[in-house]
């Protein structure tokens, strides 16, 4: 009796390896393999998702308005406003006269006859001229936190000479932090503003405004 | 017949794992398309209200109410001292006349504020500490003010203009500020 159950259980063990031990070590390899696939599958599907999605550029209207738009408004308007400087003259003809190395003195009596005029201690007209840049863009621009470049020079033809005024200056207290500043913001793309000059039909004003990126190295 | 049992059981255990694992993966994709739906839908109302400032700006930029003239022409970003003041004054007034004026006002710039300030020649700068703001300033820059309280988000842009005054024929550099809320 004994022996006859001895011969079943090994039949048995003989059987279960025959039928479940070989075969489900094959069976589960092959379904590791089928996780792995599904695995790489939703790793390729969620990793697409997450590129297309969270790193998508997003289109920042108010941001591209200020790059494009606002540069040239700013010089625009900057370039029409009244010079405080000499009588009936605007501030386009102190950058040209500025421009021409017209080295003229601003009318100390006019500037006093002005209430509350700032910058009007100073006399040169190309300190005058960056005074009042850095004084009308630093309450405009920097009261909105939005870091600029500014420089202005003659070119003839294709050739460039060095620019004549060039902000921030150098000798600003606040030269290092503004600089700072300016390289850590977004680049963007800037056009110059052209102004001629008068008389020599080739030489041309060029005036770089670059907000919220460094100008172009040209 | 017990190994039939064993079997079918770790099928039917096999099965309810399959099963945990595929509704595991089914509520991640849910959760993970519902956040990145608020994203973008979050995304879309900001560049709404982009959009809808820029507008307003340009509503406040060409306001025959403000823009200068000259010979009947108009200039571009400059705005009129006396018309301004004029302006200004009209919406300040608080006669039952003036009342209505103003609501024509508040219904085309609907949450919004607008403040216009002179940077050059004279500059009066507004205290940085935000507990000493002079309201003297801020009452004199301020030339609409429409925003109502406890709003989601404010955005803020500014328009750079010339000042002119007909009187003395000059004019001055300064900006438009302008805020929108939703």
């Amino acid at each position: 009796m004994s022996a006859k159950t001895h011969n079943t259980k090994n039949h048995s063990k003989k059987l279960f390896r025959k039928l479940h031990i070989e075969p489900f070590s094959k069976k589960s390899q092959t379904e590791i393999m089928g996780l792995l696939i599904i695995f790489i599958i939703i790793s390729l599907i969620i990793m697409f998702t997450v590129s297309t999605v969270f790193f998508k550029k997003s289109s920042k209207v108010l941001d591209e308005y200020n790059q494009q738009q606002l540069s040239s408004s700013m010089v625009s308007a900057f370039l029409k406003t009244n010079s405080f400087c000499l009588p009936d003259t605007d501030m386009e003809d102190l950058i040209v006269a500025v421009a021409k190395n017209n080295m003229m003195q601003c009318d100390a009596e006019y500037q006093s006859s002005i209430q509350n005029l700032q910058c009007k201690d100073i006399q040169k007209i190309d300190e005058y001229l960056k005074c009042a840049l850095q004084t009308s863009f630093d309450n405009s621009l920097g009261q909105f936190n939005m870091p600029y470049q500014l420089e202005m020079k003659v070119t003839s033809g294709d050739s460039a000479i060095k620019p004549f005024i060039t902000l921030p200056d150098e000798a600003d207290e606040k030269y290092v932090e503004k600089m700072k500043t300016l390289s850590s913001a977004t680049s963007g793309s800037v056009e110059p503003y052209i102004l001629p000059l008068s008389g020599s039909s080739m030489n041309v004003v060029e005036i770089w405004l670059c907000i919220n990126s460094e100008c172009p190295e040209i | 017949m017990k190994l039939l049992t064993r079997k079918s059981q770790l099928k039917i255990g096999e099965t309810i794992f399959v099963l945990m694992i595929f509704f595991i993966l089914v509520t991640i994709g849910a959760v993970f398309y519902v956040k990145i739906q608020s994203i973008s839908a979050g995304d879309e109302q900001k560049k709404q209200l982009e959009l809808h400032t820029l507008k307003i700006a340009q509503q406040v930029k060409s306001l025959p109410e403000l823009i200068c003239t000259q010979a009947a022409i108009e200039e571009f970003d400059c705005i009129d001292k006396l018309k301004f003041e004029a302006f200004k004054s009209r919406l300040e007034d608080t006669s039952d006349k003036s009342k209505k004026f103003k609501q024509y006002y508040d219904n085309i710039f609907l949450n919004v504020k607008i403040s216009i300030k002179e940077v050059y020649p004279t500059y009066t700068a507004s205290s940085e500490n935000s507990e000493e703001v002079d309201t003297t300033i801020e009452k004199k820059d301020n030339l609409f003010d429409n925003m109502l309280k406890n709003v989601k988000s404010i955005n803020s842009m500014f328009l750079p203009i010339t000042f002119y005054d007909p009187i003395t024929n000059q004019y001055s550099f300064g900006y438009i500020r302008i805020e929108v809320a939703k």
